[in-house]
């Protein structure tokens, strides 16, 4: 036998396909993990907008820095209509002595409670009538590990909760095509003769309607539900589902068990339910880990024609698309959202390798 | 074959009437009108204007109208482009499509079973591991990332390629659309092929001829005639595929094809154009499915007997 | 087809001719590189880059600001635009005026010409008059010249098309009689709807005049091409009576829909202008472009409409309490990146018959106490601690932009405990809802000038103004004063009375102003001649290019 050709690697070929499938459920069940419970330590809300930190870098460190620090003492001074004097920072407190041509109003020291940058002012003392105030004010620190978008909103908590809308997207189409589309494809291949011809004609009908004009359509339609567009959008995608199942039970229906049901007694449905469906299942799972990034690419082409999820909520797709457009600018808002999305897609599709190759994963 | 080419067209028209009626009727459920743009009309003149294109008529009654001009071929006015029928912007995009399409799907055709046939020979080889990671990268990016890369890379660092603009067609700027749109079909060809090749080495037939002691190519040869029937079936699929991808192309790169039509339309209510895109692109798929059928009966004759409601 | 022998080897050579055409084809776009521009390297050409393409050439059914660009190359009316946006005589040389303001006498030059030679002729005018306000044409735009004697009873078929006020005194003399005074009938004459046309070209083609084989055009340049989504190509008109001052050969306009990939070719040097950039690369261009950004103030305002016929908008303090919460300096700085300005006024500055107009009463109080007051405000209407939570939904647009201001404006209502939920729809169901006008709470809107005058914004909040009035303002006093303003024809007198309105309409808030636009363009400093200027209007008769 010839050494290059696949003569009988089975052993090899089982590890080196186990291995995809164990590191590729283990990131998808890290990145699943993640959106679940990352927005709730990153300790941003995801909505959350701090106008002092628009479209900051991606850092380890912990916000403000000097400058940022310096800006924002600016910023309140010139709103206040007072002049601003920072004569030293100890332990994240900084001492600061506001002047003005007036008496200072202290209520008017609520701006830096307002700010991002600073706490709750304390007044140390004052002078002058009251047109110098010294004041000790406690720093806030913050950490925007993947930086902030154009909003100031921190990009780590929106990448999560992004993940969070896509993958329900794309796992509740799946699912929405699985069930349509195994009832169907079981019924057309069980039912078979006229029935299954028609029913198939149906199919291709549907097949040959634009997609994206349908997507787009509904989008319009029911722009305000997102989620309900792509419980629409699952109805769409059974096809292949169905097609897939069909020909799968067309297969199985001449096996010896499901002649022997239909000899005991065994009513149609409760054949389909019992013997049709779970010999399927292997495929029907392959075809899901390939559905879900389908989906969920879907939804991101969606988001580039701006018909994506409704703010403050986002997506992947939406943020890939906010990204892309911004990519001289700001590479970070596409890297992150990118990164994400693409190890997702990466993993289901592997996943999806590993089990149309790996035997077994049909129940018997 | 005669037979079964007429069965399959006379499946095609009634699908495509069906497509037609669905296609205009949602159309006519979305929200807003062709004249709702930033500066709302005057409600006298609006009305005036839909009395001009017959949109105040009852809206079976536009249906009928529709579909009488349809089988004179006439796909009407457009309402946005309204210096043009929608027959005169077809002329001029469809031509534009096509060729970028047809060299995208070559292109993925070639350079897909190339890849595929090198994964093929040495499973878990370097071939296969590029050909997974090249098709896991090619499906995972959007093309909406990789246009503008490309355009970056190609266009604004190397100074190598235009950036954008059709220039009549030059090849210059053919080759980042045509690159752009190739690419996830590249890698969907790849693995296709690969899987199909793998299965096919394993077939008795090629074992009995691996046994003969034939040559290699031989082998190859007759494996990869096995190979093709489901490449060729994802084609017309393929044809749907590219048709979304080249939306965004033609959108990033400054384009004049049909993608443009067909989201500009939807999105500024041009009901004529929106019809004439639907039409245009449902013919296709229906006419690639059968173009696939017939070459994969060619391929494979049971396909023929099997197609055939029993 | 049967199987036959050696089958195998046909797919081979299958395959290989299939690559042959493939290779083929590529090779057949070879010779098909030749565009105006790269053919002849001599020739001057500005290659422009626009937001998008023209949906007509034919001045009666344009409606945006690209079809006016390239209509004000094409058509010269009486009076024109220059480089930097300011009326000058066009085919008149000159006009006078009746004591009464209403009837209006335009010389026309002798040596203007079409494009085919033909002299332009008062009836040329008069055609395209009539043709504008006969109901056939359907001109979504004839309401602009509503100014014209009788003009809108004819558009409403109640009238022969004849009966307009506008005809020729003689070989040279155009008469213009209007319904009643308007100050602002010059500056009307500027758009797009006031340009004259070739009777006997559209008399012969009908609605195909707009072709380029066929359309005679008067002004300094005449079309050449139009392919849709891709160029659009005028070329200078000969005939044109000041051509022999006009540098360029040729324009080119490429439509291009995608800023950020139009920003790509503008830094690769394909096209020597766009009319717009991506807001959220603009410290990238400032940074590595700032010699070709040009930021400059514009007519045009950006608010969002409360829908006063419910509760709780149709209160004024609840409307002034959220117009005071807002914080217009971060919005423009930091969300618009310095390419808006903040505004406190309804009409934007830059309108000379009109001077600086009048801001919001809340502007120069610090935003503290602005806070405060709003709070109180709220309370005195029933809403906030101890009352009832207000709950506001914005509808928008979908774009970067509009969202990233609502976000922000939902962040700064925060502060007064108002719950706010954005609804973002595509652009037409949006204009749509402006237009039908179902019960919403707050919508996004805008407004571009069609001709600079204070009367073109301020009637957005007449009641009788059903179409743009999206806020469904009413209010007796504000229509009176619109109305005085109308029929008043002492400049000071009116300026004066619209300020009022604009006073009363700012206090009422039925508009909460947010912004005042401001153009951004990307120019090349190649481009010479390219002036900045209030209306981004850029004329390619002063256009030349350095090599």
């Amino acid at each position: 036998m010839n050494e290059s050709l696949p003569a009988n690697p089975r052993r090899l070929a089982t590890a080196s396909r186990n291995w995809p499938m164990r590191a590729s459920l283990a990131i998808l069940g890290l990145i699943a993990l993640l959106c679940l419970i990352g927005p709730l330590v990153s300790g941003h809300p995801y909505d959350q907008v701090y106008r002092d930190y628009v479209l900051v870098r991606p850092s380890l460190f912990a916000h403000p820095d000097a400058h940022e620090t310096h800006e924002a003492l600016e910023g309140i001074a010139r709103r206040m209509r007072v002049g601003a004097e920072t004569s030293r920072e100890e332990g994240g407190v900084l001492h600061i002595t506001l002047s003005a041509g007036r008496p200072i109003d202290p209520r008017a020291l609520r701006a830096f409670e307002r700010s991002d940058v600073f706490g709750p002012a304390r007044i140390v003392e004052t002078s002058d009538e009251g047109r110098r105030v010294s004041i000790d004010i406690l720093l806030k620190r913050m950490v925007f590990l993947f930086g902030t978008d154009a909003n100031g909103r921190d990009l780590f908590t929106r990448v999560l909760i992004a993940g969070r809308i896509s993958l329900a997207v794309g796992l509740l189409a799946s699912f929405v095509a699985l069930t349509i589309g195994v009832a169907y494809g079981a019924v057309a291949g069980y039912a078979g003769g006229r029935i299954d011809a028609l029913m198939m004609r149906i199919v291709e009908i549907v097949y040959a309607l634009p997609f994206i004009f349908f997507v787009i359509v509904l989008v319009m339609v029911f722009g305000r539900h997102f989620v309900l567009i792509f419980v629409t959008i699952g109805a769409v995608e059974w096809l292949d589902m169905a097609r897939i199942v069909r020909g799968q039970t067309l297969s199985i229906q001449q096996r010896d068990f499901v002649a022997a049901a239909e000899a005991l007694g065994a009513s149609a449905p409760a054949i389909l339910w019992r013997h049709v469906v779970p010999n399927a299942s292997g495929t029907i799972a392959a075809f899901l880990a390939v559905l879900v990034p389908r989906v969920i690419l879907l939804e991101s082409f969606v988001s580039f024609l701006g018909l994506g999820v409704q703010e403050p909520l986002t997506s992947w797709g939406v943020l890939v698309a906010d990204g892309a457009r911004n990519i001289q600018g700001s590479v970070h808002l596409l890297i992150f959202p990118a990164l994400f999305l693409g190890a997702t897609l990466g993993a289901l599709q592997s996943l999806g390798d590993a089990w149309q190759g790996s035997p077994g994963t049909g129940r018997r | 074959m005669l037979r079964f080419f007429l069965a399959r067209v006379a499946t095609a028209v009634p699908a495509l009437f069906i497509i037609i009626a669905l296609a205009f009727f949602l159309m006519r459920l979305a929200p807003g009108g062709p004249f709702d743009t930033e500066r709302a009309l005057d409600p006298e003149i609006a009305k005036n204007l839909r009395r001009i294109y017959r949109l105040d008529l009852p809206l079976m009654r536009q249906f009928w109208l529709y579909l009488q001009n349809l089988a004179h071929g006439d796909l009407g006015p457009s309402l946005h482009w309204r210096d043009f029928t929608v027959n005169e912007l077809f002329a001029k995009a469809l031509p534009v499509s096509a060729t970028l399409g047809a060299k995208a799907m070559l292109v993925a055709i070639f350079a897909g079973a190339a890849l595929g046939l090198a994964g093929a020979m040495r499973p878990g080889g370097i071939g296969a591991r590029v050909v997974d990671g090249a098709a896991i990268f090619g499906i995972i990016l959007p093309v909406f990332v990789v246009a503008p890369l490309l355009q970056l890379g190609f266009g604004l660092t190397l100074h190598a390629l235009p950036v954008g603009g059709w220039n009549d067609g030059a090849w210059q700027n053919q080759v980042l659309p045509v690159t752009t749109l190739a690419l996830p079909q590249i890698a969907i060809v790849a693995r296709l092929m690969q899987a199909a090749l793998r299965d096919a080495l394993a077939m008795p037939h090629i074992r009995t001829l691996r046994a003969f002691g034939m040559p290699r190519y031989h082998i190859y040869i007759h494996a990869l005639r096995a190979a093709f029937a489901p490449v060729v079936s994802y084609l017309g699929l393929a044809a749907a595929n590219v048709l979304t991808g080249s939306v965004v192309v033609e959108t990033i790169f400054g384009i004049p094809g049909m993608g443009r039509y067909f989201v500009d339309g939807a999105l500024g209510r041009d009901y004529t154009l929106v019809m004439g895109t639907v039409i245009v692109v449902a013919a296709a798929v229906l006419l690639f499915n059968l173009i696939v059928d017939l070459i994969l009966a060619w391929l494979d004759p049971r396909v023929r007997y099997e197609s055939r409601p029993r | 087809m049967s199987s036959r022998p050696g089958q195998h080897l046909g797919l081979f050579r299958l395959f290989f001719r299939v690559a042959a055409v493939c290779i083929l084809a590529f090779g057949l776009g070879f010779p098909a590189n030749v565009g105006i521009g790269g053919s002849a390297p001599a020739k001057m050409v500005w290659h422009r880059g626009e937001l998008g393409d023209p949906g007509s050439l034919d001045p009666h059914k344009a409606t945006t600001l690209i079809e006016s660009n390239i209509l004000d190359e094409l058509f010269e009316g009486l009076v024109t635009l220059d480089a930097r946006g300011e009326i000058i005589p066009g085919v008149a040389s000159s006009w006078t005026v009746d004591t009464g303001g209403t009837i209006y006498d335009f010389k026309l030059r002798s040596d203007a010409k079409w494009s085919n030679g033909d002299k332009v002729v008062p009836e040329d005018f008069v055609y395209a008059f009539r043709r504008l306000m006969a109901p056939a044409t359907g001109a979504p735009y004839a309401n602009i010249l509503y100014t014209l004697k009788n003009a809108e009873r004819i558009n409403k078929g109640e009238l022969p098309a004849e009966a307009l006020g506008v005809r020729a005194v003689n070989e040279t003399t155009l008469e213009i009689a209007l319904e009643q005074p308007a100050p602002y009938f010059i500056s009307q004459l500027a758009h797009m709807t006031a340009k004259p046309l070739h009777r006997k070209s559209i008399e012969a083609f009908g609605s195909d005049f707009v072709r380029p084989a066929h359309m005679v055009a008067n002004g300094p340049f005449m079309l050449r091409e139009f392919t849709p989504n891709d160029r659009l190509v005028l070329v200078k008109n000969p005939y044109y009576y000041d051509s022999a001052h006009v540098a360029l050969d040729a324009e080119i306009f490429y439509s291009l829909e995608d800023r950020s990939a139009a920003l790509r070719r503008f830094m690769a040097g394909e096209i020597q202008s766009y009319d717009d950039v991506p807001v959220e690369q603009i410290a990238f261009v400032r940074a590595h472009l700032a010699e070709a950004f040009e930021v400059t103030p514009n007519l045009g305002s950006y608010f969002y409409a409360f829908d006063t016929r419910h509760k709780p908008f149709g209160d004024r303090r609840v409307r002034q309490a959220l117009s005071m919460a807002i914080d217009r300096e971060f919005l423009a700085e930091r969300i618009w990146g310095g390419t808006m300005d903040p505004g406190y006024s309804f009409v934007p500055p830059g309108i000379p018959s009109y001077g600086a107009p009048a801001t919001v009463a809340s502007k120069d109080i610090d935003p503290y106490q602005r806070e405060d007051e709003a709070k109180r405000l709220l309370a005195e209407a029933g809403f906030g601690p101890g009352g009832k939570k207000l709950e506001v939904e914005i509808r928008l647009n979908n774009s970067e932009n509009h969202r990233a201001t609502a976000v922000a404006i939902a962040d700064m209502w925060k502060a007064l405990g108002v719950e706010t939920r954005l609804l973002a729809t595509d652009a037409t169901s949006h204009y749509a809802l402006l237009r039908e006008k179902p019960a919403f709470d707050i919508a996004r809107s805008g407004w571009f000038a069609d001709y600079p005058d204070a009367q073109n914004f301020l009637f957005l909040g007449q009641s009788d103004n059903q179409a743009l009035n999206a806020a469904s303002f009413k209010n007796e006093s504000y229509d009176r004063l619109m109305h005085e303003a109308q029929v008043e024809d002492l400049p000071e007198r009116r300026r004066a009375i619209l300020h009022e309105a604009e006073a009363l309409l700012l206090d009422e808030q039925p508009y909460l102003v947010l912004l005042t636009y401001r153009s951004r363009n990307l120019v090349s400093p190649k481009l010479k001649g390219w002036e900045p200027n209030v209306l981004d209007n850029h004329p390619g008769r002063y256009i030349s290019i350095a090599p």
